[in-house]
């Protein structure tokens, strides 16, 4: 299934992919992100990310 | 067990903290909760306040979390001119941890509770009243109030849950990386700006000074401009080329709405602050004494409402006017600035700056954040016309 990674050694949790993200499937608490099954894989957090922590993976 | 409470504030940085105080100053029961374990850490920001004379109206300036008095701003156009504008205790540069820390202790000491590491989960409306979930330590609490504040920040949920859309597209933030790095030599004082699509597209890149030879050095881009690169790539260019002897100490990032200000701030039992409501300036990105203004301005109305015993949406759109009137019509027009500016070249960018240095010497700093000086920079910026049609 296609899916966004979340690269917990590059994440600085800074929530910033949380506001671009309109299908509101991205949390953050403390050092913890994740993205539910709402997400769309519409991309748009993927390229805000500051430090390019997240991706898109198929597996 | 549901506990009560007049409002529920969501988040503990400065918005929330002084929103807090403000309404436990007047009387008001408040519950001021932060998921964090810490208030004021991680650091997300560059950390430029200011004035002191604004800051004394939410807090005691306390030297202890001042690192730095600005006086003065360097801005470099791509093609290097430097401008130089003398603004003598324009801000000053603040220890974040510190300072969230003290405003928190100051709603605390007016009055009102806090809990950390506790996390908003959603809200519910009953009967004219709000009931927010919260999460503390793995355990599940209900606490019922009339208003919930949302001063959650850039990563916030309480606009959405309680109905007002604050997702924005990728024009409308920046995308953020700091580091603080030792052994820096540089003035003191003086906060320097570069800029251009090299360094910095559609943003800017920062160097503040911090005081023991150290600055927090960052940038901010747009994600809709910065082609195959990221914020750090564009951070690391920076410093590799100028500073390749200094050592980072930290390393902040984040997201930042540049958008303008939201349509409304409120929907019924719900007042958004801060960067949860979009109130960062769209040219500056700076957003804390933004948050703190709106946080007091928010707090007066919610506790005018309570009074009246209606805290509807129509009730508490007092407080859209009273933004609109402080801020909100000028960032409308910072944000139709940022919105042309994404789509400059460097030598538009080189030109606008000869424009900008000649605008900006005589004026005061009440002069240069009106309305009055956008509508004299887009008049002298008339060889731009053809971008303009992207301007709604």
């Amino acid at each position: 299934m296609p899916h966004i990674d979340i690269d917990p050694e590059k994440c600085g949790y800074c929530g910033g992919c949380v506001i671009v993200c309109h299908d509101d499937a991205i949390d953050l608490l403390e050092v913890t992100l994740t993205i539910s099954d709402a997400c769309t894989l519409c991309n748009a957090c993927i390229v805000f990310c500051p430090v390019g922590a997240l991706e898109m993976a198929d597996d | 067990m549901t506990e009560q409470y007049d409002v529920v504030v969501v988040g503990a940085g400065p918005g929330g903290s002084v929103t807090a105080k403000t309404l436990a100053a007047r009387g008001v029961s408040v519950l001021l909760v932060e998921k964090r374990q810490e208030i004021g850490a991680a650091l997300r920001c560059a950390e430029v306040v200011g004035p002191r004379p604004e800051i004394r109206r939410f807090i005691e300036v306390d030297e202890g979390w001042v690192l730095q008095d600005i006086d003065e701003l360097w801005l470099f156009p791509p093609g290097g001119q430097k401008i130089e504008k003398r603004l003598p205790g324009c801000g000053v540069l603040v220890d974040r941890k510190r300072f969230d820390k003290a405003l928190a202790i100051a709603a605390a000491d007016a009055g009102a509770r806090v809990w950390t590491k506790t996390r908003a989960t959603g809200l519910t409306r009953e009967d004219g009243r709000v009931v927010v979930t919260l999460r503390h330590l793995g355990t599940d609490r209900r606490v019922a109030a009339r208003v919930v504040v949302g001063a959650d920040g850039v990563e916030s949920l309480v606009g959405r849950w309680g109905g007002i859309e604050t997702a924005l597209g990728l024009t409308g933030v920046f995308s953020a990386v700091q580091y603080h790095l030792t052994g820096i030599d540089g003035p003191s004082g003086v906060l320097q700006f570069f800029f251009g699509n090299e360094v910095a597209p559609g943003g800017y890149l920062w160097v503040f000074p911090k005081g023991d030879r150290t600055a927090n050095v960052g940038v901010c881009v747009s994600p809709a401009c910065q082609k195959d690169r990221r914020a750090l790539d564009y951070l690391n260019a920076f410093v590799a080329a100028r500073y390749p002897e200094a050592s980072s100490v930290e390393m902040a990032m984040g997201g930042i709405p540049i958008a303008g200000p939201l349509k409304s701030l409120v929907a019924d039992n719900v007042v958004l602050v801060g960067d949860a409501g979009h109130q960062t300036n769209p040219l500056s990105a700076g957003g804390i004494m933004n948050a703190m203004v709106a946080g007091a301005m928010a707090a007066e109305v919610i506790a005018d409402a309570l009074a009246r015993r209606d805290v509807s949406k129509e009730s508490l759109s007092a407080y859209d006017q009273r933004w609109r009137e402080t801020a909100g019509n000028l960032y409308r027009w910072h944000a139709r600035l940022r919105r042309l500016y994404l789509k400059l070249s460097d030598r538009d960018l080189d030109r606008l700056g000869e424009v900008l240095a000649a605008l900006i010497r005589d004026r005061q700093p009440d002069d240069l954040y009106s309305i009055e000086f956008v509508a004299t920079l887009l008049r002298s910026m008339a060889w731009m016309l053809p971008k303009f049609r992207f301007l709604r």
